[in-house]
């Protein structure tokens, strides 16, 4: 019955995974990512490995921080990047807001997607009409709870430990069980240590995302009034 | 006239090879082959005007009702998985089923990708605009957004595939109405409430029949199918299982059909059977009557299969209640016996009792071939039926029934000599003053009871399903929370691509609409298949603005940063070409599932197609969408098929009255004008009391009513018309009235209780008109020694 899905599903449910995996404190410090996929994981293993920290963080009302994307593509000789800052509201959704190149906000909640320029353009898609924006949303919202029951039911969930003693930390693997989303990612990476430090996308053609979050805080007394205009139509 | 027929013997002889030849013809050629028709659509009237929008309609129709839509409930998502699984596996293993599609993931994946090497030719509509106006612009801040931010995420196609995000925008700005159901792992399901209230998930499977979903083995076969399949889900932990579809319907009528058929036939020829053997006290009569319905039997369903090339089981439901007709006649010539009980000669009874039977069958016949002037196929084949089948009966009472009847030596019953004493005792309304108040008083009923009738012309009339049927018919409703229109747009065209143009300025004048949800939503082929005309203006566009060596992406490359030869690669690979995409390839494509439906191939000469409509506002603005457009037509079938029954039974109404001038001046050249007109007037009073009752009751009149009046004509007129020429004294007269109509009232008032509402109507008319006729006609028949009525 649907003929077309949300194409995005993987990658912005990354900034979920982002949440999930905002439970420990530590430094930094990346794994071999070749190494994750060979060692899946079960949901509870999944906790196990991103420590005793991860529950408290579950209950968080929200996080905030800044982000640096870098969009890799074949044949472009250098990757195009993007930076600024993000809001995630667990009753809410989630709001984007790049700042370089260009001004422009992308907020995602249960009731659909919406983008908005600096120039005023706005797109929006609603879940209704799409099925896959409601796919997203879902995913999302599991990932912030950490609910990755959820997830592994969407994902073949794999993870190993990195680093070691004050700078140990962990990296995370997702790849798509559905047909429909490894059409728009191939495998997910997320590499943290108190929280996500780098999330890495990869599609089926070679292009490649990667996000940093150098700053990340989280909101235990809920969001501001300000904030929560930010989800305002 | 010829000496054969002078005589009763030669008259038997001829008769008797006509029927020994009938009962060949249908034993070779016609039972091997009858078909019995169980399709509604089937009694609809076709529409007149246009045949080839007719035959298109009902390809439409005959592709929708293939399909079957469940839902399977169970408390938790992956109990409802786990049991709609099983259902699909029960529906695949039964054969009966083409396709049965429970996971949707694959096909999503394949769907999302497969115009991919069409892309050169393929825009959303707003990116037509934005590229015919030039606003390049907004297109370069669109393809930059979606680079940069998460909102390009939102495509099925990468930056490599599609740079500017053209295609992913013509793929997502198709809406195939989804309604409520959502992915959920590789199944569409939803949460929704079941009959107790409790909320449940819903996993969906949708299932196309092999076989026309309208004859006979398919819809048992299926409805088998289906029932196993709902057993093995219940198994499997599914607590609530709604589906919905016309096969299952069809099969539920199929079933009722036959369920009445034997029901009301056994009941019918019981209840003859006893009041023959009571009355007559001998077998043979029996036996010969039995002889002279099934002869009639076999010539109605001759007629009908060699008329209409099917007997419709609404035909042969009606047929069943002419077990109590065509009994009449032989009741009448048995009746002769009372004139000589000690004595009777059967082969003199023709002399008597012929004039009578005769002109009863033809004043029958006259009303029941009335019905072949509406345009309602039902109705058409009831009418043949009835005529061919009570004339063939008729027939073998005059002509076989006096060699093959034996006077017999049993005398009748005391009970019922006693009935006959009482009847002949029964009072008459001979004064005028009695007359005079009797009509004052009926006149009152009557025109009362006309005062408050209510006409409802519903084509629900036709068929009605059972409400558990229906039931789940609106619970899919509710829990899809969507549903199709019943109206729908039919586009055709001498071409596909005539078609596909068509549809294209149809939604066009439809978009307004569903910009401001006067329109909900639409579905259409040219949606997800452009017509070349349009693929070739896309092309143009894409050519001239977007791949020129100073076009839109060179320029959006080279600010990304992309060196010259990847560049040259893209528009390369632009001229190199492709190919537009055509409908064969679209139709084999997993992308055109939701279309294949509304693509109605060849039909009438062209091709043609169907736009389906969601959640319809404003009726009237849709309506208008058509206007002055070539090919296109919006078809409310409903509509339509209502307007027929109110204005035929406007029709009806004054082919009654013809008809009874017709058959008055027919009767007057044996009777009289008088004569005539007091035959009749039992006949109409009877009809008129009838609708009044109903009127009293509350009950809305339709065309299936109004027929019956035309019924009540012709068989209350049988009565008058025996009881004038019985020559037999009064007594056994009125009783083979009285058993007679008995016999007749049985069968109609079984017809009653039929699930087929337009069936109850006729049914319940007859049995009242009938009842009413006769009894006016013995209140009213004039002493025995009065001359006034006897004919000349």
């Amino acid at each position: 019955m649907t003929g077309s899905m949300s194409w995005g599903v993987g990658h912005f449910l990354l900034g979920g995974l982002l949440v999930a995996a905002q439970l420990l404190c530590g430094n930094a410090s990346a794994a071999d990512a070749q190494d994750v996929f060979a060692h899946p994981l079960s949901p509870t293993q999944m906790s196990a490995l991103l420590g005793p920290a991860a529950k408290p963080l579950a209950a968080a009302p929200g996080l905030r921080g800044r982000f640096e994307q870098r969009k890799t593509l074949p044949d472009l000789p250098r990757p195009l990047l993007s930076t600024g800052e993000f809001l995630f509201a667990r009753d809410l959704g989630v709001w984007w807001h790049t700042r370089t190149p260009f001004d422009s906000v992308f907020i995602l909640t249960r009731e659909g997607a919406r983008s908005r320029d600096e120039g005023g353009a706005e797109t929006r898609i609603n879940a209704d009409e799409q099925p896959g924006v409601a796919v997203a949303a879902r995913i999302f919202f599991a990932l912030f709870a950490l609910d990755f029951e959820a997830l592994s039911k969407d994902f073949d969930t794999y993870g190993v430990p990195t680093g070691t003693g004050k700078s140990s930390g962990w990296q995370v693997g997702l790849r798509p069980k559905l047909a429909a989303m490894s059409a728009v990612f191939r495998e997910a990476l997320i590499d943290g240590t108190q929280h996500a430090n780098r999330i890495e996308l990869r599609d089926a053609h070679g292009d490649r995302t990667e996000i940093l979050l150098p700053e990340v805080s989280i909101l235990t007394d809920g969001l501001s009034a300000a904030d929560r205009q930010r989800f305002a139509n | 006239m010829p000496p054969m027929l002078r005589t009763v013997d030669g008259r038997f002889r001829l008769w008797g090879a006509a029927m020994l030849l009938l009962a060949l013809v249908f034993a070779i050629v016609v039972a091997p082959r009858l078909r019995v028709e169980t399709s509604i659509f089937a009694l609809l009237p076709a529409d007149e005007r246009d045949a080839g929008a007719e035959q298109a309609v009902r390809v439409y129709t005959d592709q929708l009702a293939r399909n079957s839509v469940f839902l399977v409930g169970a408390g938790d998502f992956a109990a409802a998985r786990r049991a709609a699984g099983a259902f699909a596996d029960t529906l695949k293993g039964s054969g009966q089923f083409s396709q049965v599609r429970l996971q949707v993931d694959q096909a999503l994946a394949e769907a999302a990708r497969a115009d991919l090497p069409y892309r050169d030719y393929l825009l959303a509509a707003r990116h037509r605009e934005w590229l015919q106006q030039g606003q390049l612009q907004r297109l370069h801040d669109e393809a930059q957004r979606a680079l940069y931010t998460p909102a390009g995420f939102m495509r099925p196609f990468n930056a490599a595939e599609d740079p500017l995000g053209l295609l992913s925008a013509f793929v997502t700005e198709q809406r195939p109405p989804t309604g409520r159901a959502r992915l959920q792992e590789d199944v569409l399901a939803l949460s929704g409430k079941d009959p107790a209230g409790r909320e449940l998930s819903y996993v969906l499977v949708v299932a196309q029949a092999g076989n026309s979903a309208f004859s006979v083995a398919t819809e048992e076969a299926a409805g088998q199918a289906i029932a196993a399949a709902r057993t093995a889900a219940a198994a499997a932990g599914a607590t609530d299982i709604v589906g919905s579809g016309v096969i299952q319907h069809a099969a539920a009528a199929v079933a009722s059909g036959k369920r009445e058929m034997s029901l009301f036939s056994g009941i019918s020829l019981a209840g003859t059977v006893l009041l023959m053997l009571l009355a007559f006290r001998s077998l043979r009569p029996l036996l010969l009557t039995a002889l002279a319905m099934a002869f009639g039997a076999i010539a109605g369903l001759t007629a009908c299969q060699w008329i209409f090339g099917q007997v419709h089981l609404v035909t042969l439901v009606f047929g069943s209640s002419l077990i109590g007709t065509s009994v009449d006649y032989a009741i009448f010539f048995f009746a002769d016996r009372f004139r000589q009980p000690g004595d009777w000669q059967p082969v003199q009874a023709p002399d008597f009792v012929t004039p009578g039977i005769a002109l009863g069958y033809l004043t029958t016949a006259l009303s029941y071939l009335a019905l072949l002037l509406a345009p309602f196929p039902g109705l058409r084949q009831i009418a043949t039926f009835s005529a061919v089948g009570l004339g063939v009966a008729c027939g073998c009472v005059l002509f076989l029934l006096p060699r093959l009847a034996r006077n017999w030596p049993v005398p009748p019953r005391a009970l019922v000599l006693r009935l006959i004493d009482r009847l002949a005792a029964l009072p008459r309304i001979a004064s005028p003053r009695a007359r005079l108040l009797l009509a004052v008083a009926g006149l009152l009923f009557v025109g009362g009871g006309l005062l408050r009738l209510d006409f409802l012309d519903d084509v629900r009339a036709l068929q009605s399903s059972p409400p558990p049927l229906i039931r789940q018919e609106v619970r899919m409703r509710e829990l899809l929370g969507q549903s199709a229109d019943r109206r729908f747009f039919l586009v055709r065209g001498d071409s596909p691509e005539q078609v596909l143009q068509r549809e294209e300025a149809l939604r066009a004048r439809l978009a307004p609409l569903l910009a401001d949800r006067r329109l909900g939503n639409l579905l259409a082929v040219s949606e997800a298949l452009p017509s070349q005309q349009l693929q070739a203006t896309n092309h143009a566009l894409l050519a001239q603005r977007v791949y020129g060596s100073d076009g839109l992406l060179p320029r959006l490359m080279r600010e990304l940063g992309y060196g010259e030869d990847a560049v040259a690669r893209q528009l390369a690979s632009f001229a190199a070409g492709g190919a537009p995409l055509q409908p064969q390839a679209f139709f084999a494509s997993a992308a055109s599932e939701p279309y294949r439906p509304l693509w109605l191939g060849d039909v009438a000469g062209g091709s043609a197609s169907a736009v389906t409509l969601f959640d319809v506002n404003d009726a009237d603005a849709v309506a208008q969408a058509a206007a002055g457009l070539p090919g296109v037509r919006l078809i409310d079938k409903l509509a339509d098929i209502s307007e027929v029954l109110s204005r035929y039974r406007r029709i009806a109404m004054l082919l009654i009255v013809a008809v009874y001038l017709v058959t008055g001046l027919l009767m007057s050249r044996r009777y009289g004008y008088r004569g005539a007109a007091a035959m009749l007037l039992p006949a109409f009073g009877g009809g008129a009391l009838a609708l009044a009752l109903l009127a009293w009751a509350g009950v809305p009149i339709n065309l299936f009513h109004v027929l019956a009046l035309l019924l009540v004509m012709g068989m209350g007129s049988d009565y008058t018309i025996f009881l004038r020429e019985s020559r037999s004294a009064e007594a056994p007269a009125l009783l083979a009235v009285v058993l007679a109509t008995l016999t007749a009232v049985l069968s109609f008032g079984l017809l009653g209780f039929s699930s087929t509402p337009f069936l109850r109507a006729i049914g319940l008319v007859q049995a009242l008109g009938v009842s009413f006729a006769v009894i006016l006609a013995l209140l009213l028949r004039p002493t025995r020694d009065s001359t006034q009525w006897m004919p000349r």
